[in-house]
C-alpha cells in the first residue's frame, strides 16, 4: 500500500505528465489547424488570381491563334525566371556574406554606440555587392521580360491592349450592356447616376435638412474606400459635390437625362491611386522598377499558362465534335 | 345648368346631370390632350411648336371602330379587338370609351445619349451621337428580351421623362451637338404616333432620325412611319415561323415584307441578329437567313450578329459564345453579304468595316467606338471602292 504522501506525489506527477501531454497535442492541433488555414489561403489566392485571369481573356476575346502565342510567350517567362533561380548562386553567396556581416554588425550597436572600424566597413562593402548583384539580376531579367512583351504586343491588336490597361481585377465582372467592352472591374457611372437619380428624388426640405450630411457621406466613402484626403481636400470635395448635386436636383427630367453621364463624372472618385501607381512606375529608377509591365504581369505571369493550356484543349474537343 | 330649374324632387334629373357633369370632368383632360397632339390648339403656332406634353393617354390612329364600343387596332398584324377599358397586347394602346388612346405619346422612360453604332447602324455617320428614345411597351414578348424591364411594362407603370417638350428637346440636342434623334430598346412602333410625330419635327432642325424595330407591323402604319425617319435597322429574329411564334411571340412573314418595305422606301436599312445559344445559332438557320437577306436585299446591306447575354426569361442559356459569333459571321460571308459585323462583343476584328474589295479596314471600333474612319466622301482610300451607307 502506498503511504497518503507517496500517493499523492505520484497523482501530481501524473498530473502533470498528463498535462504535459495535454499542452503537447494541443500545441500540435495549433500548429495543423495553422498549416490548414495557410494551405487553404494560399489556394484561396490562387483561385482568385486564376479567376480574374480568366475574366481578362473573357474579355479579350482571343482568337486561337492568339491564345497559342500567348502561351508560347508566358512559357519563355516561365523560363526566364528558372534561369533566375539556377542563376542565383553567386547571388546566394553574397546574401550569406551579408548575413554573417549583418549580424556582427547588429551584434556592434546593441551595444549603444555607432559602430567603427572594420565592422560597419565590411557590411558596407557586402552592402554594395549585394545590390549591385541585386541590379544585374533585374536588369538581365527586365531586359529579357522587355523582349518578351514586346513580342505580347505585336500578337494583341491595340483594342485588345486598351481593355488591358482598363482592366480592374474581380470576381464577378458586372453586367453592362450599354458597353461591350468592359472586362473586370473597370470603371462605370452607372453607380453614380443611380446615386443621383436617387437624391434627385428626395423632397425638397428633406434635400435641405439632409444636403451636407449626404455630401460629407460621399466624401467618407470616398476617403476610406478610394484614396485618403487631407482635411483641405475633404472640405473642397464637398463644396464642390454640394454643388454638382444641387444642380443636378434643379434640373428638369429632361435636362438630367442629357447631362447625367457628366454629372457622375463629376461626382464619381478619380482613381487616384492607378494615376500615382502609373507615376510611381514611369519614374522608378530602372533597377527599382517592377521587372514586368501591367501588360506582362497581366499575361505572362505563371498562372495564365495551365488556363491558357486548358482553353486551346477545350477549343481543340469542341471543333473535334 | 342651373340647379334651381330642376324641378324639384326630380331625383333621376339630378343624377343624370351629375352623371353628365363626371363624366365631363373625366373626359376633359382626354379631349384637352387630344387637341394638344393634334395641334388644335391654337392653331398654325401649336403645329409649330408643340406645347410640353403632360402624363396620360393621347388618341392614337391605325384602328378601326366596331359595334358595341369595341375597336379593332389596325396597327401590328395582331389585329386585336379591344373591349371598353380593355389594354392591347403592347401595353400601350388602350380602348377608352371606344376611342384608341396610347399611353406612349411623349411618354418616354429612357433618354440616353448612345453612339450610333449602339443601335446598330455602321453604315450611318458612324461617328454620330443620338438621342436614344424608348417608352415602355411591345407587342413582342421575346424570351430572351436584353431591355425587358421597361419592354414588358406599360408606360403607365413606368417613371416616365414628363413634361416632354418637342422644341426644348430639340433645341437641347441642337445646342449640344447631338447629331440625331434614334427610337430604340423598345418598339417605337407600338407607338407610330409619338415616334413619327416626334421624328418629323426633329427632321425641321435638320437632325438625323433612325429607327431600331422588329418590323412587327402592318405596311400602311410601316410606310407612315418610315417617312419620319432616315435610317431603319429591323431585327431579323430568327429563320423560321416556328422559332418566331415559340420564342418571340410573333411571325416571321410581317417582318420579311417590313425588311423589304424599307428597303423599297429609300430607307438606309441595317439588320441585326441576337444570336441565342441552341434557339437561332443553326448553321441551316444562320445560313437560310444569310441568303434571305442577300437576294431581298442585296449582298451590301450590313447585318450585325449580337451576343446575346442571359436575360429575362432565358437565364438558364450562357452567353453566346465567341466562336459561335464567329461561324456565324463567316456563314454571312461566305453567302455573299460583303458587311457582317460582331456586335455587343469587343474588341474583335468583327467590329470593323472591311473594304470589300480590298479587304482593308475603313471604320475601325472599339465596341460601339469608332476609333478610326479611314473613308474619303464614303469610298476606300486605298481601292477606291463605293462603300454603302451615308457617312456624311
Amino acid at each position: 500500500m502506498l503511504s497518503p504522501k507517496k500517493a499523492l506525489i505520484v497523482a501530481a506527477s501524473l498530473l502533470l505528465f498528463w498535462g504535459a501531454g495535454q499542452a503537447r497535442a494541443g500545441q500540435g492541433g495549433l500548429s495543423a489547424a495553422d498549416s490548414d488555414f495557410q494551405r487553404v489561403k494560399t489556394r484561396v489566392a490562387e483561385l482568385q488570381e486564376d479567376i480574374s485571369t480568366i475574366n481578362l481573356l473573357n474579355g479579350l476575346n482571343l482568337t486561337q491563334d492568339q491564345e497559342k502565342q500567348i502561351l508560347q510567350l508566358a512559357q519563355e517567362a516561365r523560363q526566364v525566371r528558372e534561369r533566375a533561380t539556377i542563376n542565383s548562386a553567386s547571388l546566394m553567396g553574397a546574401m550569406r556574406q551579408a548575413e554573417t556581416s549583418y549580424a556582427t554588425l547588429k551584434e556592434e550597436i546593441e551595444k549603444g554606440a555607432p559602430a567603427r572600424g572594420q565592422i560597419p566597413t565590411q557590411a558596407a562593402q557586402v552592402n554594395h555587392h549585394l545590390k549591385e548583384l541585386q541590379d544585374q539580376g533585374n536588369r538581365q531579367m527586365s531586359t529579357e521580360f522587355n523582349a518578351l512583351e514586346g513580342k505580347l504586343r505585336g500578337v494583341l491588336t491595340p483594342e485588345q491592349l486598351q481593355v488591358v490597361e482598363d482592366f480592374s481585377p474581380c470576381l464577378i465582372p458586372p453586367v453592362d450592356l450599354r458597353s461591350p467592352v468592359r472586362a473586370g472591374q473597370a470603371a462605370s457611372n452607372q453607380g453614380s447616376v443611380n446615386l443621383l437619380r436617387r437624391l434627385r428624388a428626395i423632397p425638397e426640405d428633406k434635400w435641405q435638412a439632409r444636403r451636407r450630411m449626404i455630401a460629407q457621406k460621399i466624401v467618407t466613402n470616398i476617403n476610406e474606400n478610394h484614396y485618403r484626403m487631407t482635411e483641405a481636400e475633404k472640405t473642397a470635395a464637398e463644396v464642390r459635390l454640394l454643388s454638382v448635386l444641387d444642380q443636378a436636383r434643379q434640373m428638369s427630367d429632361m435636362d438630367f437625362e442629357l447631362a447625367k453621364e457628366k454629372l457622375a463624372e463629376q461626382i464619381a472618385p478619380p482613381d487616384k491611386i492607378k494615376n500615382l501607381r502609373n507615376e510611381i512606375e514611369a519614374r522608378l529608377p530602372h533597377a527599382r522598377r517592377p521587372q514586368m509591365s501591367r501588360l506582362g504581369r497581366s499575361l505572362l505571369s505563371d498562372n495564365i499558362i495551365p488556363i491558357l493550356e486548358q482553353r486551346l484543349a477545350n477549343n481543340n474537343l469542341a471543333e473535334a465534335r | 345648368m342651373d340647379l334651381k330649374l330642376m324641378e324639384p324632387g326630380s331625383r333621376r334629373a339630378f343624377l343624370a346631370w351629375t352623371g353628365r357633369l363626371g363624366l365631363s370632368a373625366a373626359l376633359a383632360p382626354v379631349a384637352w390632350r387630344a387637341l394638344q397632339v393634334l395641334g388644335l390648339l391654337g392653331g398654325d403656332q401649336a403645329q409649330a411648336a408643340p406645347l410640353p406634353l403632360q402624363p396620360g393617354p393621347a388618341p392614337a390612329r391605325y384602328y378601326t371602330r366596331l359595334e358595341g364600343g369595341k375597336v379593332q387596332c389596325q396597327l401590328c398584324p395582331r389585329h386585336e379587338v379591344l373591349a371598353p377599358g380593355q389594354m392591347g397586347f403592347c401595353r400601350v394602346r388602350q380602348n377608352l370609351g371606344g376611342v384608341m388612346m396610347t399611353h406612349a405619346y411623349g411618354q418616354p422612360c429612357v433618354m440616353n445619349l448612345d453612339p450610333i453604332g449602339k443601335n446598330p447602324l455602321g453604315h450611318f455617320y458612324p461617328e454620330m451621337t443620338v438621342l436614344a428614345l424608348a417608352h415602355a411597351g411591345c407587342n413582342l414578348r421575346c424570351l430572351y428580351c436584353q431591355n425587358w424591364q421597361f419592354s414588358q411594362k406599360s408606360p403607365t407603370q413606368t417613371k416616365n421623362i414628363v413634361p416632354f417638350d418637342f422644341r426644348q428637346t430639340a433645341a437641347r440636342m441642337q445646342s449640344r451637338r447631338i447629331g440625331g434623334v434614334s427610337f430604340t430598346y423598345t418598339e417605337a412602333d407600338c407607338a407610330p404616333e409619338f415616334a413619327g410625330d416626334f421624328a418629323g419635327f426633329c427632321g425641321q432642325f435638320g437632325l438625323q432620325r433612325t429607327l431600331c424595330t422588329s418590323g412587327y407591323l402592318q405596311k400602311q402604319p410601316f410606310q407612315d412611319l418610315l417617312r419620319n425617319f432616315e435610317a431603319v435597322t429591323i431585327t431579323y429574329k430568327g429563320a423560321t415561323d416556328d422559332f418566331y411564334q415559340r420564342v418571340v411571340g410573333g411571325n416571321l412573314n410581317p417582318v420579311l415584307d417590313s425588311m423589304v418595305l424599307a428597303k423599297t422606301e429609300g430607307k438606309w436599312l441595317e439588320v441585326a441578329t441576337l444570336i441565342v445559344p441552341t434557339l437561332n445559332d443553326s448553321r441551316e438557320g444562320l445560313t437560310a437567313m444569310a441568303r434571305w437577306l442577300k437576294g431581298n436585299l442585296g449582298a451590301e446591306t450590313p447585318w450585325h450578329l449580337e451576343r446575346f447575354d442571359p436575360q429575362f426569361k432565358l437565364m438558364n442559356l450562357p452567353p453566346t459564345p465567341q466562336q459561335t459569333l464567329e461561324t456565324a459571321r463567316q456563314i454571312g460571308l461566305d453567302a455573299g453579304l460583303k458587311f457582317v459585323y460582331i456586335s455587343n462583343l469587343a474588341p474583335h476584328p468583327g467590329n470593323h468595316t472591311y473594304c470589300p474589295s480590298c479587304g482593308r479596314v475603313l471604320v475601325k471600333r472599339l465596341g460601339f467606338k469608332v476609333l478610326e474612319n479611314h473613308l474619303v466622301h464614303g469610298a476606300c482610300p486605298y481601292c477606291g471602292t463605293r462603300i454603302p451607307g451615308v457617312w456624311a
